[in-house]
């Protein structure tokens, strides 16, 4: 027997439905928008924070004993996941893996940005193998320092991660089984350190780590960033110590300076350019969330595909929880012959689910290319200038959708920890699922509160984004942007009505 | 003769297939007690109840393992073409599985085997049927936590160590 989470009331669905339509209706006699409020605040010069943010941001051992305790904890994961129980919901390896980290992380960049990356356990572990070290600058022999061949530069590697990754975790179901979670986490330590060996830099986060690619993505989004205290120190640096490193502090292994970076993808928050910056002007900077992804981000298509892929890949982690998606593999499964481990029938939906918003949007852009052929928008210009309204709509649903088996299936962390490997443990029995189930961490309006909020949330920054960057990139306004708009009512739409349906429950 | 073109067109469905042929698609999860595990799943027709007794069985103890087929339209089961065997996974998984035993078909129309093993491991209960079946699985014992964890530390010292030798050897050569 399996338990359904309850969805958005219908009501709250067609309330945003109608919010949609009349914001549809009012940008089609609007003026584009001709400037945007680009200024940010740093936490280093607001009173009270000031001096926590200058010292933690000016000390190498806050974030060093982060490492510490991500990299513990997720070797503690690997041995829970290959010698403790079976039981998906008594083994830390499935419950922090699933149940913590893989919906936490998301709902962490609202706070925190790309900070995901500085602590994450697969680059850390990588790190100290290859350097020999914790965190100082040194000459290990054990990297070869090549060049990335030109033909991997891009995040066409992250993209197709993240599909296999995707497919591992829902069609071969890693996610049920403790031993499997814990061989994927020694596969992306084997891919992290095979790369850091072999390539200059993070090639894995920068290029390759389907994670990592997306937590940079939506940190387009997030209201906090590294940035200069003050830019004009780093106008007139001579120095670019944050790009060369000093003689302790590595250089930044994304190659960026910081004073002209203008978007966060490749931001790891590692924190070189704080430590190494000569005037201790790095700090963290509260800004206008989604300005990068507004105004600022450039357009690249494989940056396109990979947006539009999180989109796609995050619509099908939703379906694949609801009642329907079972008899729909199951009518793939009877067309194709396939048997009854029905992988390929999967594979087939999934591959269906990646395609089609990747083609709705081509189909878009195409109609938005021709109304703006006049302008100079031609289709590729088109399809990566406007990829970046797939973000907030990604965002907004992931947030809703985690969110719901964030407060809703929270495990008993307190008899986890006391028991990593589930000694001893049996299966929740239907009774303890009903009252887990029951028991949410806020109460229930609340929760369809915030899931209304992020739908609409998400849809509003989508169409400010169509709007500032159509007018930015084309001169395009009103009339022009109708197809955009209506990708992201489309969208939106489905993802809303995803959200009204009762969702299984997941552990 | 395969050119690269063509042979780039069989590398993306070779793996795909291969991978599919590897993995099996999850579609239940067991549930575990003291007593027993049990695990429910639906293949072609037929609904599948597996039920292994005691839930987390141990080397060198007897394991009941008891599979039943039944027809929602109440339809005979069927004793055809049907059968069911256990394997012991291969390495890593991936390795070629040894076969172990096999289900005996009982006059009730379920399939039953009573079996000790003798060291623990993953095993998996694998039908030939008409309609395919998920791979059953079977864990005796706590496993092998160590074979990856070797695999992986012995990779990881190959990797790095050739590198560093071969850092050694190529700044050697540039002094001389």
């Amino acid at each position: 027997m399996i338990l359904f989470h309850p969805g958005l009331p219908e009501w709250l669905a067609i309330v945003i439905g109608l919010f949609m339509l009349q914001t549809v209706i009012w940008q089609m006699f609007e003026k584009a928008p001709r400037q945007t409020n680009g200024a940010g605040l740093s936490l280093a010069r607001v009173p009270l924070v000031a001096g926590v943010v200058r010292y933690l941001t000016g000390h190498t051992w806050p974030l060093m004993w982060l490492k510490v305790i991500f990299a513990t904890l997720f070797l503690l994961i690997i041995w829970a996941g290959l010698s403790g129980t079976p039981v998906v919901e008594r083994n830390l390896a499935t419950t922090v893996t699933w149940n913590l980290w893989w919906t936490g992380i998301i709902i962490g960049i609202v706070f925190s940005g790309s900070a995901w990356c500085a602590v994450c356990p697969w680059n850390t572990i990588a790190d100290w193998l290859v350097n020999h070290g914790l965190w100082r600058r040194n000459a290990s022999l054990c990297r070869l320092q090549l060049k990335v061949p030109v033909v991997l530069r891009n995040v066409w590697p992250a993209s197709l991660l993240f599909i296999g990754f995707t497919w591992l975790e829902l069609g071969v179901g890693i996610v049920a089984s403790p031993y499997a979670t814990a061989m994927m986490a020694l596969l992306m330590l084997v891919l992290a350190t095979t790369v850091a060996a072999l390539f200059e830099g993070k090639a894995f986060c920068r290029y390759m780590c389907p994670v990592g690619r997306t937590v940079g993505a939506y940190s387009q989004l997030a209201p906090v960033a590294l940035r200069p205290i003050d830019e004009e120190i780093c106008r007139n640096c001579k120095s670019l110590a944050c790009y060369h490193g000093t003689e302790k502090v590595a250089p930044c292994p994304s190659k960026l300076v910081i004073g002209r970076l203008q978007e966060n993808t490749y931001c790891t928050s590692c924190g070189n350019c704080t430590l190494s910056c000569p005037s201790q002007n790095i700090a963290w900077q509260l800004r206008s969330p989604a300005r990068e992804a507004i105004v600022e981000a450039r357009g690249h298509l494989d940056e396109a595909f990979f947006m539009l892929t999180i989109l796609a890949i995050t619509a099908l982690h939703g379906l694949t929880m609801l009642d329907q998606w079972q008899p729909l593999v199951a009518a793939i499964a009877k067309f194709i012959n396939d048997d009854a481990n029905q992988l390929a029938s999967f594979t087939i939906g999934l591959v269906a689910c990646w395609l089609l918003p990747v083609c709705l949007f081509a189909l878009v852009s195409g109609l938005t290319a021709l109304s703006l052929r006049n302008n100079g928008g031609g289709f590729k210009k088109v399809f990566s200038g406007f990829a970046f309204v797939s973000l907030p709509l990604a965002f907004a649903y992931h947030l809703a959708h985690n969110l719901n088996h964030f407060v809703r299936e929270s495990s008993d962390w307190a008899s986890i920890m006391a028991n990593p490997f589930g000694r001893d443990g049996y299966s929740l029995t239907m009774v303890e699922k009903h009252m887990r189930h029951v028991n949410i961490m806020i109460p229930e309006d609340v929760l369809v509160g915030l899931q209304a909020g992020l739908m609409l949330a998400g849809f509003i920054i989508a169409v400010i984004v169509i709007r500032h960057r159509g007018f930015r990139l084309f001169a395009a306004e009103r009339l022009q942007l109708l197809p955009m708009l209506l990708f992201a009512v489309a969208v939106t739409g489905f993802n809303l009505w995803m959200l009204v349906q009762p969702m299984n429950m997941r552990i | 003769m395969l050119n690269k073109k063509r042979l780039r067109k069989f590398i993306g469905p070779g793996l795909l297939l291969s991978c599919c042929c590897a993995f099996g698609h999850q579609v239940n999860t067991p549930t575990y007690s003291a007593e027993k595990m049990t695990f429910a799943t639906v293949a072609g027709p037929y609904s599948i109840r597996y039920q292994v007794s005691p839930g987390f069985p141990k080397p060198n103890e007897t394991t009941h393992i008891e599979l039943r087929l039944d027809r929602p339209d109440k339809q005979p089961p069927p004793t055809k073409n049907l059968s069911f065997t256990i394997y012991q996974r291969g390495w890593l998984g991936i390795g070629k599985p040894e076969v172990v035993g096999r289900l005996t078909y009982q006059a009730d129309g379920s399939y039953r085997q009573a079996i000790v093993f003798t060291q623990p491991g993953d095993f998996f209960v694998r039908g030939a049927t008409d309609y395919g079946l998920p791979d059953l699985p079977l864990r005796v014992g706590s496993g092998k936590p160590w074979q990856p964890v070797t695999t992986v530390l012995a990779y990881l010292l190959l990797l790095l160590g050739g590198i560093t030798l071969y850092q050694k050897i190529a700044k050697g050569s540039q002094s001389l």
